[in-house]
């Protein structure tokens, strides 16, 4: 018996939904080995409150970031202790050791949208598929944590508040 | 394929489909505050439920669970933009409320939650009655016996034809007729299904919750949709012949019985659904057979080979039938002294008797009626027609005593109750174990304490612990609190009360460090008082 074509479409209409008051990154995809623009999207504060820190931690294929300043933010960056890591693009720009974490502290109103930038490369041995970012939003009241991943089998749009993600895929 | 296999097809898709998506509720809107405030306690009843949300949702449904345990559904909603107005009813007596609430968010996901409140003093609930209308239950009764004769009478008779008859089907009406009852029988099934679920009378039929309770909210939900694949393909296997197609439809009668009820629920759950199902297989091919051979034997002689290939394939039918049913019944029993203590053990006693009278009546037609009748002696065929029809009368009254067992609880359920005060569980998952341990275990208010916390063999110290307590198809909760530690890898969350008994979903979300959560979920069993 042929299960009818009508499945598939219930399981879209029921299971896919647009997540528009997630923290999201504005890029999709991205190519082992190229540099990239990452730039984090916070439409909401938590829960009404402003926002008062934004904090990403960077995965390990995440190399040499360079987090943007921003106005009226102040910017912090950590970096784990270590001796020398060698940047796999073969570009050494001086940093001895990766940048593993960004925060920014300021202030954004509930009612307003900003957006957060962090320049990264791309490790050129990045594994295909979605790479997750969890970051910590930090408000005037409360905390919002999007640090939850997909477990197999399961889907973003499952979770109540999910690390935000980009796809890895490999260059064509 | 016909366009009733289409049917049955359609039918199972949906009712994976249901699978997949019962239960989860994904908070793409979040509860800011509420007013009363969750777990405060008040001088006066509150006349209205404040809820404010961090976007825009709109109001589904609300229940008001009193102390008394009375459960009733709020229509007072009013929803503008982000905050949600729930009138309460006028004159709430002393003690612990709790409101259960349903709401969608901007983008269509329904979120639920609960807000408990307490007037005058905190007080611990007092279990659920069960479904107190009696309507309700003679209803659901009914819905059951007719389901059941539909399995029995219907798809049974289907294999007959497709398996002793050739295909040929004798009394073809009596069979369709069946299935066309069982078919009426599903949606009111459904609905009493529903009712019952959520304790409300006859005029909860108008409600949708009802509805979405009875269909997706409990295992009988699954009982129906396969219960209406069953009878779908038997369906297609009467008017295209074939064997594959009955040997299917008897499967998933089988499957659907096995899907919900006491006996599929005991562990082992591996054993148990199994033998349910080949214990309603070997029912529906016994009682299929009635029918068709009264009618061909009163008709003449042609009845006769089909009666003798039957002969000799019951016995191992019979063998088959009582292993399982003595196999379910030691189980659900737990000893003999459970046979007459409770009233399951009566029912079973009553069910029983029956079946004894029921396998005189198959022996004598097995070894004094069927030879001569064979050999085309009138007579004897004539009384064979009449003692089939009394072991037919004899097989719905089993039927209809068999569904008497939906209310009462098994002797294994009521024995968990005076023993453990307390009720532990071993979580794993996701490189993380830890022991939560349900105090009370019973209905009231109820903490559950976290023990031995460790993610791969170490003990860890997370920075926050959060226990998620809710019973989804019933559409209470969830209760969310957050842990508070008591020691070395201990934390203990306190505040929750428990309306009623029954499987509750337990979520324990640790913070394992700033950005690294991870999840367990379980269930606890709770006694019924």
């Amino acid at each position: 018996m042929r299960l009818p074509g009508l499945l598939p479409g219930f399981a879209v209409a029921l299971l896919a939904t647009a997540a528009q008051a997630h923290i999201t990154f504005e890029n999709k995809e991205v190519v082992p080995g190229s540099t990239v623009k990452l730039v984090l999207r916070v439409p909401h504060g938590c829960g009404g409150s402003p926002t008062t820190r934004v904090r990403i931690q960077l995965p390990e294929v995440l190399r040499a970031a360079k987090p943007q300043p921003k106005a009226g933010w102040e910017l912090a960056v950590v970096r784990p202790d270590a001796g020398l890591h060698a940047a796999s693009t073969g570009h050494a720009h001086g940093t001895s050791s990766d940048v593993r974490e960004v925060s920014w502290s300021g202030r954004l109103d509930d009612a307003y949208y900003d957006e957060f930038v962090v320049r990264v490369t791309v490790d050129v041995k990045a594994p295909a598929g979605p790479l997750y970012v969890p970051i910590v939003q930090e408000c005037e009241t409360g905390v919002e944590r999007w640090i939850e991943v997909p477990a197999a089998g399961q889907s973003s749009d499952e979770l109540s508040s999910p690390a935000p993600s980009i796809r890895v895929t490999p260059r064509t | 394929m016909s366009l009733l296999g289409r049917l049955a097809a359609v039918i199972l898709g949906l009712a994976l489909l249901a699978w997949a998506t019962t239960g989860e509720a994904v908070a793409h809107a979040s509860l800011v505050s509420a007013e009363p405030a969750d777990g405060a306690v008040i001088e006066t009843a509150p006349s209205v439920l404040t809820l404010r949300f961090n976007e825009d949702a709109r109001p589904l449904v609300a229940r008001l669970i009193r102390p008394d345990g009375r459960q009733e559904l709020l229509r007072d909603l009013r929803g503008g933009g982000s905050v949600l107005t729930i009138g309460l009813p006028a004159g709430l007596s002393q003690g612990t409320h709790i409101v259960s609430w349903r709401i969608t968010s901007q983008d269509g996901h329904p979120i639920a939650g609960a807000s408990l409140f307490s007037v005058g003093a905190e007080t611990s609930m007092t279990p659920l009655p069960a479904s107190s209308d009696s309507t309700v239950r003679a209803g659901l009764w009914l819905a059951r016996l007719f389901l059941a004769i539909g399995m029995a009478l219907g798809v049974g008779g289907v294999a007959f034809a497709a398996f002793f008859a050739d295909g040929k089907p004798a009394a073809g009406p009596i069979i369709g007729g069946s299935l066309v009852a069982g078919l009426m029988a599903l949606p009111v099934f459904v609905g009493f299904q529903g009712l019952d679920a959520l304790g409300l009378p006859l005029t909860g039929l108008l409600e949708i919750e009802t509805w979405r309770s009875g269909l997706l909210g409990t295992a009988y939900g699954h009982t129906a949709f396969l219960t209406a694949a069953a009878f779908l393909v038997a369906g297609a296997a009467r008017q295209q012949g074939g064997r594959l197609l009955a040997a299917v439809a008897l499967l998933l009668a089988g499957a659907a019985v096995a899907a919900s009820g006491h006996a599929s629920s005991a562990a082992p759950q591996l054993l148990t659904r199994p033998t349910v199902l080949l214990h309603v297989v070997a029912v529906c091919l016994w009682i299929g057979a009635l029918v068709p051979l009264a009618f061909s034997l009163r008709a003449g002689n042609s009845g006769i080979p089909a009666l003798l290939l039957f002969s000799s394939v019951i016995p191992a039918m019979l063998v088959l039938l009582l292993v399982t049913g003595i196999g379910l019944a030691i189980v659900q029993l737990g000893g003999i002294d459970g046979l007459l203590g409770s009233a399951y053990g009566r029912i079973l006693v009553a069910k029983l008797g029956l079946i004894a009278l029921l396998l005189g009546l198959a022996a004598i037609n097995r070894y004094r009626l069927t030879m001569p009748a064979a050999a085309g002696e009138a007579a004897a065929r004539r009384r064979l027609v009449r003692s089939i029809s009394v072991e037919l009368g004899l097989a719905v009254l089993i039927l209809g005593v068999v569904g008497l067992w939906r209310f009462t609880p098994p002797p294994r359920a009521m024995a968990a109750v005076p023993q453990s005060p307390a009720q532990t569980l071993h979580v794993e998952g996701n490189e993380l174990s830890a022991e939560l341990t349900l105090k009370p275990s019973r209905v009231g208010p109820v903490i559950i304490e976290v023990a031995d916390l460790r993610r791969r063999g170490e003990p860890i110290r997370p920075v926050e612990v959060e226990i998620e307590l809710g019973k989804p198809s019933f559409g209470i909760g969830p209760f969310l609190r957050k842990a508070q530690p008591t020691g070395d890898s201990r934390w203990s969350a306190g505040g929750f009360v428990l309306p009623m008994d029954g499987f509750w979903v337990v979520r324990m979300k640790v913070l394992v460090s700033d950005f690294e959560s991870v999840t367990l979920t379980d269930l606890f069993d709770v006694p019924g008082g």
